[in-house]
């Protein structure tokens, strides 16, 4: 099973057609990774948002850091060790505390789970979430053997990697504590007021399945399984903690996508059980019963396998380093928001990246935007010049709808026509150099 | 024993009807509808190479497709031993006319009245917008109306053993034809929820096979459109239809509704379901999940509204005839029960007409209207003949197929729309580019899509007018000046 999880998770880099990584925010931990492993420490960041001191948690910099030391290898390749490494840690960590649950069953859930869309992305691209969900089936575990010390331990470390998570673990932690004391009323009002405070929280997030394109999501075939066999559970009153317990996380993982990683754990469990319960249960049919328990098995690889397949055609592609390749490191180049952090892996100060903890951020925001979309020469530039911007990057994705959506739209006008701009490259991105 | 070889004469002779009724208006006219050059160009690829075209070089100046090869094949291979033409011609009307013999037995299923179902089969094969929709644009449809009907009526007698199988090899047929497998999916969830709210038990068979086609159904549809589920998610339903299309594509009102399927048979059709609801009948719950569900996917316009009537038109003439038995059984009851034979040849007479005369009359509009000219065929075989290999020709998006098909030349815009690149911007620039005034506007639009001809049909003039900037000599060489009209860009 270890050697099938190893193999999955190796699957997307494989199929990768670029030596880049996947994922942009992995970016960030990377460069801030090779900052502390040639300064040993990190107190101001000159390249996101053109210079800030605020930081993510540093937990996850620190870890790959310390691996690359050890190792002695480049960053990239530590993080993709310790995060094959962390997976197949999980693994036996969830077979073990399974196993505990359920017995024999769990062995049914662990392939559904190596094959999940979630699992494949959480320990294949480089996450601030991935120590923390380890951390957390550490922490059940020594739970379960009650080591309650070094599990306090775990849990005292969380933070380091992931504020909110930690604070998500909190929550966790007093609804079993009240669980487990049979204080019904509390908990109650406990979940009551949880849920108040959770939908009262602006958006929702909806792409869930990864089959309708989610990279942390859900089979569509694993859905219905359960779906399905909540009925059959229903009536024999079996399973039914544990789709409580896929139902919290469900409603947690509309507001905050991450715990999709989470709620991947007991959704594989129920469908290992329904599984089992379709064929153990009799059917009137044989060849119809073979034949769907063949579809089932068959869906759910499918999902595993397209999401490795599209998780390995993610962004960032060859195209865009070798387009920054060419630029002055240290020029301060605008972008989308979403380029941000590869602009600064490249050695480039970015006006705005995928961050949203800066303390000027909606002006910054605000600004952006509002240059994106001006005809107008002089608001465009007394942007530009308020953010000594040097070079504008332009990809193919900006012009088809994420930011323009017409050939001489906003900014791209002014692009075209204006002589303060002269276009320096030209391929699936174009980069202008600001000559203001 | 010779009593049920007549029937079968007389069910087979309703088939040669029907049959000979569509190849009749079909063969009106050498050509096909626009639409179907779609599929005319996607069977010719196969019958030329053996292999299907997923990349398509012509439509959208270059762009992915994105389908089920299955139905083309099957016409492909019959071009190995007949004209391609022909086939094309013939064998989409041969499967419509093949539910004859489905309806004939749904219907026997419902009324158990062989007479009376082989009047209602034969009434199948006039229904309007069935008659028009697959007779003359080599449809999908021909195929996937009998398969849909015929998995009902295995469904429905799925007890015998021998259905089994035929049930899960021909729902997998359907899976791999087309997307609609999809309706009768969210059909056979419609059922369970009817039977479960009129606390009716579903027998543990049906209840099977009913698990296994709906992840048969989601296993094969999300292999095949996978890239589609991806790229657009949820908003595959809306097949990528750009906005200002979107309106009519999924068109549904209630008084086109009465048009396209007939009024006669709206009302047999749903006193039939009042009374099939009322006697709890599993058949008619069935029909009637069929009805609603594609009547709720008609109202949220998740279905294309032709296709949809389709499925209606079809279903609500099955279930009418539940209405057609007790309507003669009143009579019985009434005085005038010694004029039975008359009201009951008057009755059929007002039926057939209601169903026949629409369907002649929206067939022959069909092969005059929306079935190119031999003019434009001509033009457009000139095109083919003296244009270089890559030219792009703008042309409306109802046109589209045809420059593809017929010219063999590269188009702006088709209605293909799957995966197919900004159809939204490029429907508006079309739009723009044939209705503008100016021609400096024209000109940037027809450089930006790599124009080099420009096809004006009759249809194009009639909505936006002469199209004026086109008379300036310097920069549009005017080809041909009838309808429709063709200019080279030369500047």
């Amino acid at each position: 099973m270890l050697v099938l999880g190893v193999l999955v998770l190796l699957l997307p880099g494989m199929f990768r057609e670029t030596p880049f990584m996947i994922g942009d925010e992995g970016f960030y931990h990377l460069r801030i990774s090779s900052e502390l492993l040639e300064n040993g420490r990190i107190d101001y960041d000159e390249l996101s948002f053109s210079g800030r001191s605020e930081f993510l948690e540093k937990g996850l910099s620190y870890s790959i850091a310390g691996v690359a030391f050890i190792t002695k290898s480049s960053v990239e390749s530590s993080a993709k060790l310790l995060f094959l490494l962390l997976g197949v840690v999980s693994l036996v960590l969830i077979h073990l505390i399974l196993k505990s649950y359920s017995g024999d069953e769990s062995m049914l859930a662990m392939p559904i789970l190596i094959f999940s869309p979630a699992f494949v992305y959480l320990f294949s691209v480089v996450n601030k979430f991935t120590i923390p969900v380890f951390l957390t089936l550490l922490l059940i575990w020594l739970l379960l053997k009650k080591k309650y010390i070094i599990s306090a331990v775990v849990f005292l470390i969380t933070p380091f990697f992931n504020y909110e998570y930690f604070l998500f673990l909190i929550f966790i932690a007093i609804f079993v504590l009240l669980y487990i004391k049979s204080k019904k009323y509390l908990l109650i009002i406990y979940s009551f007021i949880f849920v108040i405070l959770l939908f009262g929280l602006r958006g929702i997030n909806l792409n869930i399945i990864s089959d309708f394109g989610s990279n942390i999501g859900l089979s569509i075939f694993g859905i219905f399984i359960v779906l399905f066999g909540f009925g059959f559970s229903w009536k024999k009153k079996k399973l039914i903690h544990l789709y409580i317990i896929g139902f919290l996380l469900f409603l947690v993982s509309l507001k905050f996508s991450w715990v999709i990683f989470l709620l991947n754990i007991p959704f594989s469990l129920l469908i290992a059980f329904n599984l089992n319960n379709l064929v153990s249960a009799k059917w009137e049919s044989g060849l119809i019963k073979e034949l769907t328990v063949l579809l089932l098995i068959c869906g759910l690889l499918f999902s595993g396998i397209s999401s490795v397949k599209s998780l390995s055609e993610e962004e960032p592609n060859e195209g865009l380093f070798t387009a920054l390749g060419m630029l002055p490191r240290g020029s301060v180049v605008l972008s989308h928001h979403s380029n941000g952090h590869w602009i600064s892996y490249s050695g480039m100060k970015n006006v705005i990246d995928g961050f949203v903890n800066f303390e000027n951020i909606e002006e910054r925001d605000r600004d952006v935007n509002e240059l994106f979309r001006t005809r107008d020469f002089n608001i465009a530039t007394n942007i530009l010049n308020k953010y000594n911007v040097d070079y504008i990057l332009v990809d193919n994705k900006m012009k088809h709808g994420l930011v323009w959506s017409e050939e001489e739209e906003g900014l791209l006008f002014l692009l075209k026509y204006s002589e303060d701009f002269e276009k320096i490259y030209e391929n699936d991105i174009e980069i202008w150099r600001y000559l203001g | 024993m010779k009593e049920k070889n007549k029937k079968l004469f007389i069910l087979f002779l309703i088939f040669l009807i029907v049959l000979g009724t569509r190849l009749y208006f079909a063969f009106q006219t050498p050509q096909f509808n626009d639409d179907g050059y779609l599929n005319y160009r996607l069977v010719e690829h196969i019958s030329e190479t053996g292999k299907p075209l997923f990349y398509d070089q012509l439509s959208y100046n270059g762009r992915d497709l994105l389908y089920s090869p299955v139905y083309h094949y099957v016409l492909a291979f019959f071009d190995l031993f007949l004209p391609l033409d022909f086939v094309l011609k013939f064998l989409p009307n041969f499967f419509i006319s093949l539910l004859v013999f489905v309806v004939f037995g749904l219907t026997n299923l419902l009324v158990k009245d062989r007479n009376l179902s082989m009047f209602v089969s034969l009434l199948s094969g006039f229904v309007p917008i069935v008659f028009v929709e697959a007779l003359n644009n080599i449809s999908v449809y021909s195929l996937v109306l009998p398969l849909v009907f015929y998995l009902l009526y295995l469904f429905i007698k799925i007890n015998e053993r021998k259905n089994i199988g035929k049930f899960a090899l021909f729902s997998f047929f359907l899976a791999v034809l087309h997307p609609s497998a999809f309706l009768l999916l969210v059909s056979l969830l419609f059922f369970v929820i009817l039977m479960v709210s009129e606390g009716i038990k579903i027998n543990k068979i049906k209840n099977e096979v009913l698990i296994f086609s709906i992840f048969l159904v989601l296993f094969v549809e999300f292999l095949i459109y996978k890239n589609a589920f991806l790229i657009h998610g949820f908003d595959v339903i809306r097949n990528n239809v750009p906005t200002q299309v979107l309106a009519s594509y999924f068109n549904f009102s209630f008084l086109e509704t009465v048009l396209k399927v007939g009024f006669l048979l709206l009302i047999f059709g749903f006193v039939s379901i009042i009374w099939g609801w009322k006697k709890k009948n599993e058949e008619v719950m069935l029909l009637s999940s069929l009805i609603l569900s594609t009547l709720l996917l008609l109202w949220f316009r998740l279905i294309k509204a032709e296709v949809g009537f389709m499925f209606l038109g079809i279903a609500l003439l099955i279930v009418s005839g539940i209405s057609f038995k007790l309507f003669l059984k009143y009579i019985d009851k009434t005085k005038f029960s010694n004029y039975k034979n008359s009201i009951t040849v008057f009755s059929v007479l007002v039926v057939v007409l209601s169903l026949v005369l629409p369907s002649f009359i929206d067939a022959s509009q069909n092969i005059n209207e929306v079935t190119p000219t031999n003019y434009e065929i001509l033009v457009l075989d000139w095109i083919r003949e003296n244009s270089l290999p890559d030219v792009t020709i703008l042309a409306p998006l109802e046109k589209g197929h045809l420059i593809t098909s017929v010219a063999g030349k590269r188009n702006v815009i088709d209605s293909s729309f799957l995966l197919a690149p900004d159809t939204s911007e490029r429907f508006k620039d079309i739009e723009t580019i044939y209705s503008t005034k100016s021609e400096v506007k024209a000109l940037n639009l027809i450089h930006e899509h790599n124009v080099d001809y420009i096809f004006v049909p009759i249809e194009t003039e009639l909505k936006f007018g002469k199209v004026k900037w086109l008379d300036d000599e310097s920069c549009f060489e005017g080809i041909f000046f009838g309808t429709p009209k063709v200019y080279k860009v030369i500047c």
